[in-house]
């Protein structure tokens, strides 16, 4: 049974078909885009293995499409037709596809976008994921730091358990809500609802299209920690006065936010400068001057529209800002990439197999125009 | 022909060998390298000082004439405005400026019985104040939250003005903000 799955996968014509079926994904994902949003899009027709067409039909998404591609592409090199020297041209270009179908697949499992929102005068050194949430345990009890204890977005699924055996304590993921509508409780809560959640109820609402309007919100109970505080929380992006709970005489405090990645150096945000279309509240160009501070080593560099700072991987681009008063704050979209010279090495080596070929397949061409 | 077998093999070494992560990290971080976390402003004002504490994520910027100090207060779309404003004396009635935010947010004035209705009574470092959440359910985009304190020789308004779903979401913060609210001398 496997093998003969295998020799279907494995057969040139199912390149082909995986072909034609990236297209069709291609031009669906681009229409649906206008309705459901970018990024709703992208993960129901490329970042899938699977979707349902129409509510009734499961179809391949790109992930599987594109992991058959990969098995396909893959297989050719264990056939032995393969291996002749006057094929050398199309060995080198599977090995280039190949390339560009595995930087694909690095990009997707290992890449990261985000942002870094940095006010005039303050120093940053995270990246706030565009899309992805994480819940923070945060140690404020600490003499000279915080220790901060981070559960990833894949725990934080409706019905998810999580035992975290160093405090000992048991959270039990309730509801995770796409976008929350905050209401004022009718009648008292009962006392197993903790913090927030004594004076409010978070209800979930129809999700934005643009997924970046959305504010997630997450419900738990906590077990454990000690009777006054296990109960249910509820935690939302953009809380500010987080919930708190005493675990082994420590204090902690709970926030739902943005997945952050600490980065290896920091940015200071030095002077923010933006040029008006004359007449306009429009921005025609905008720019950050900073502080690139690694090692405490200060160096001074401009970001600004089309000129984005390189360093250490990541790709700073000047985004966004916000309007202050008195000072104002850049946004930087941030990216890191660990497949971005996939794509280059790969149509290199593209189009030296594809001029091998050429120069091995001439004088046969030639010979029988002749 | 192919060598199925080293395929297979081949492809379960590589889906086996990823995504091991548990998805639980721990790291700290020094409480200097914060930055302004909890911040303590003062503002000057004749002989005495205001002063607060705030949430970090609210931006202070000034600019405003009338205002001891504004904050821009962070939503998922956006900013709220929270302002506070000191008058001298009694800076007219409880209810002229409760109809003039009523207005504000496109409700009619009301009459005092109403607007008892509508106050809560709080109380801070300063001492007894009154607490007004004010909505207008036809037009969620404006909403207020406000406090007055009415000092022997002042009164202090602070007002959070914002799309419904930011207000109720800073509530807590807001009322927090305004019990924490003292004067000392200079």
């Amino acid at each position: 049974m496997i093998k003969r799955l295998l020799q279907i996968i494995t057969s040139p014509q199912v390149f082909v078909y995986t072909l034609i079926w990236l297209m069709i994904l291609v031009f669906f994902g681009t229409i649906t885009q206008k309705d459901i949003g970018l990024y709703a899009a992208q993960l129901k027709y490329f970042s899938s293995y699977y979707f349902i067409f129409s509510d009734v039909i499961p179809l391949p998404g790109g992930r599987l499409v594109l992991i058959i591609m990969t098995i396909n592409l893959f297989s050719s090199f264990f056939k032995n037709y393969l291996w002749k020297i006057k094929k050398i041209g199309i060995i080198i270009i599977h090995v280039g596809g190949l390339l560009l179908l595995i930087g694909g697949g690095i990009t997707a499992a290992f890449s990261s976008e985000g942002n870094m929102v940095i006010e005039e005068g303050n120093v940053a050194s995270h990246v706030d994921d565009y899309h992805d949430m994480e819940l923070a345990l945060v140690n404020t009890s600490l003499d000279d730091s915080l220790e901060y204890t981070i559960f990833d977005a894949p725990l934080l699924k409706d019905g998810n358990s999580i035992n975290y055996k160093k405090f000992d304590i048991e959270i039990d993921i309730i509801s995770y809500i796409k976008n929350v509508r905050i209401e004022n409780r009718i009648s008292p809560a009962d006392s197993i609802y903790k913090g927030f959640l004594g004076e409010f109820v978070l209800l979930s609402q129809l999700p934005e299209k643009e997924n970046e309007q959305n504010r997630p919100g997450l419900i738990y109970k906590i077990t454990g920690s000690n009777n006054k505080d296990d109960g249910i929380y509820g935690s939302f992006l953009g809380q500010g006065l987080k919930d708190t709970l005493i675990i082994d005489d420590n204090r902690y405090f709970l926030e739902f936010r943005r997945k952050r990645r600490n980065l290896p150096f920091s940015i200071e945000l030095l002077d923010f400068k933006k040029v008006m279309h004359p007449g306009t509240n429009i921005a025609k160009s905008y720019s950050s001057e900073i502080h690139l501070i690694e090692d405490k080593i200060p160096r001074r560099v401009l970001i600004q529209m089309n000129e984005p700072l390189r360093h250490r991987g990541y790709t700073f681009y000047q985004a966004s800002f916000i309007d202050g008063l008195e000072k104002e704050t850049t946004v930087l979209a941030v990216v890191k990439n660990y497949g971005r010279l996939f794509p280059y090495i790969s149509s290199i080596i593209m189009s030296v197999g594809l001029l091998l070929h050429l120069l091995i397949s001439l004088p046969k061409m030639i010979k029988k125009k002749i | 022909m192919i060598n199925y077998h080293l395929l297979i093999s081949f492809f379960l070494v590589i889906t086996f060998s990823c995504n091991t992560d548990d998805h639980i990290r721990t790291y700290r971080i020094s409480k200097k390298r914060q930055g302004n976390s909890v911040a303590q402003s003062i503002i000057k004002n004749n002989d005495l000082i205001l002063k607060w504490e705030k949430p970090d994520n609210w931006i202070e910027v000034t600019g405003h004439s009338m205002r001891l100090v504004s904050f821009r207060v962070p939503c998922s779309n956006g900013f709220g405005d929270l302002s506070i404003t000191s008058f001298d004396g009694k800076s007219g009635s409880i209810n002229s400026n409760v109809n003039r935010w009523l207005g504000q947010i496109g409700l009619s004035p009301k009459v005092s019985e109403e607007i008892a209705d509508l106050t809560q009574m709080k109380n801070g470092e300063l001492g007894q104040f009154l607490f007004f959440k004010l909505i207008n359910h036809q037009k969620e985009e404006k909403a207020i939250l406000a406090a007055i304190y009415t000092l022997e020789d002042r009164t202090i308004f602070i007002k959070l003005m914002s799309e419904f779903q930011c207000l109720l979401a800073n509530e807590i913060d807001f009322t927090k903000f305004c019990e924490s609210l003292s004067l000392v001398r200079k």
